[in-house]
């Protein structure tokens, strides 16, 4: 139940928007970066050929932790975890692993289900954080918070693809259910 | 142009579906953006950025939620990253625990709108963004605490403590008028 405070603000709502954006110099922000191609990620494309990437992704990334080379997955100019900080490095390691595990697991399953649409969709929002945040490694101060929250980024997309998985078995498990009641 | 055609218009390529589709959005998506950084030109930018994604994410609209609120999600996702990075992920949300029915004391005088605005700009970042999300754009708890990547429940207490707190704002605010 809304208290007395709450309804008053509610009732004066349309009128809190009183900020004037400058709309021209927004736009002028935007338009020339539409003409440059947008590289993201296509997270249902990629999983279809989850085995494969995985394994050239995990080769690829044991080839830049020995040579000191960039991160395979970025195009731009990136330092590694590992590179600022070995102990963590190592743990990113063992992140990467477990999270290859569960995107091949994953790719057993159908993924044409709507339902996995969020999903994807947070992976993907995790992926372009991820990508700024690697560009700030040897950039900025607080560096043990930054690799810290890369690392998370990890923990945070092995969760969701856990929780996907859990949806499908469960999906799958009901439907299974409805069959065998048919019998 | 309705809406279907300016949306496939924008798919195409179109600047000037686009430059429309950013006319018809970008002011409210400002105020929302706004009400997450605080700060003027961090709002724009945030919008900008939004923006980009929006547009190069179109194919992925499938409709199930109104345009207005899918590009809304994008601009508070991108809003919220923006905050953590300025805290470089010190501190997402606080975790502070509050008696969920705590009553603030009842400021039962008309408040003017900017005396509103300058409250809910006071209150630290957390409860600010959970205070806005909730009661000036509706989000439900447990849709916050999914974007917040926090528990439904610390959404809860961290609102019921924003609210407090913009409570008493108001009470000093209008002790001083």
């Amino acid at each position: 139940m809304m208290n007395w405070l709450e309804n008053e603000i509610k009732s004066k709502r349309s009128e809190l928007d009183t900020q004037e954006p400058n709309l021209d110099r927004m736009w002028a922000g935007i338009e020339p970066q539409l003409t440059k191609p947008v590289r993201q990620l296509n997270w249902q494309r990629w999983l279809t050929v989850a085995a494969a990437a995985c394994f050239i992704f995990a080769v690829g990334y044991f080839m830049s932790e020995k040579s000191g080379s960039v991160d395979v997955a970025e195009t731009e100019e990136v330092m590694n975890i590992a590179d600022v900080d070995p102990e963590l490095g190592r743990e990113e390691t063992m992140l990467v692993l477990e999270f290859q595990e569960r995107q091949m697991k994953l790719a057993e399953y159908t993924l044409d289900d709507e339902d996995l649409n969020i999903f994807f969709y947070e992976l993907s929002q995790i992926d372009s954080l991820d990508h700024e945040l690697r560009l700030n490694i040897g950039k900025v101060k607080n560096q043990k918070k930054l690799l810290q929250a890369l690392l998370d980024n990890y923990k945070k997309r092995i969760r969701i693809v856990d929780q996907m998985i859990r949806d499908i078995e469960k999906k799958e498990r009901r439907e299974n259910r409805k069959k065998g009641s048919y019998v | 142009m309705d809406q279907i055609e300016l949306i496939n218009q924008c798919r195409l390529g179109s600047r000037k579906a686009q430059h429309e589709l950013f006319r018809l959005y970008a002011r409210p998506m400002y105020h929302v953006a706004w009400r997450i950084v605080g700060d003027s030109m961090e709002s724009e930018e945030v919008v900008q950025e939004a923006f980009i994604k929006v547009f190069s994410r179109l194919d992925q609209f499938e409709g199930k939620a109104t345009l207005g609120a899918w590009i809304k999600r994008i601009v508070i996702n991108q809003a919220l990253n923006a905050i953590r990075k300025k805290k470089v992920y010190t501190q997402d949300v606080d975790e502070v625990e509050i008696a969920a029915e705590e009553n603030e004391e009842v400021v039962a005088q008309p408040i003017t709108v900017d005396e509103i605005n300058q409250a809910i700009q006071n209150l630290p970042t957390g409860s600010r963004v959970i205070v806005g999300l909730h009661l000036l754009e509706d989000y439900k708890h447990t849709e916050i605490a999914q974007m917040l990547d926090i528990s439904e429940s610390t959404s809860r207490s961290q609102y019921m403590r924003g609210r407090k707190m913009l409570a008493e704002e108001l009470k000093i605010r209008m002790a001083r008028t």
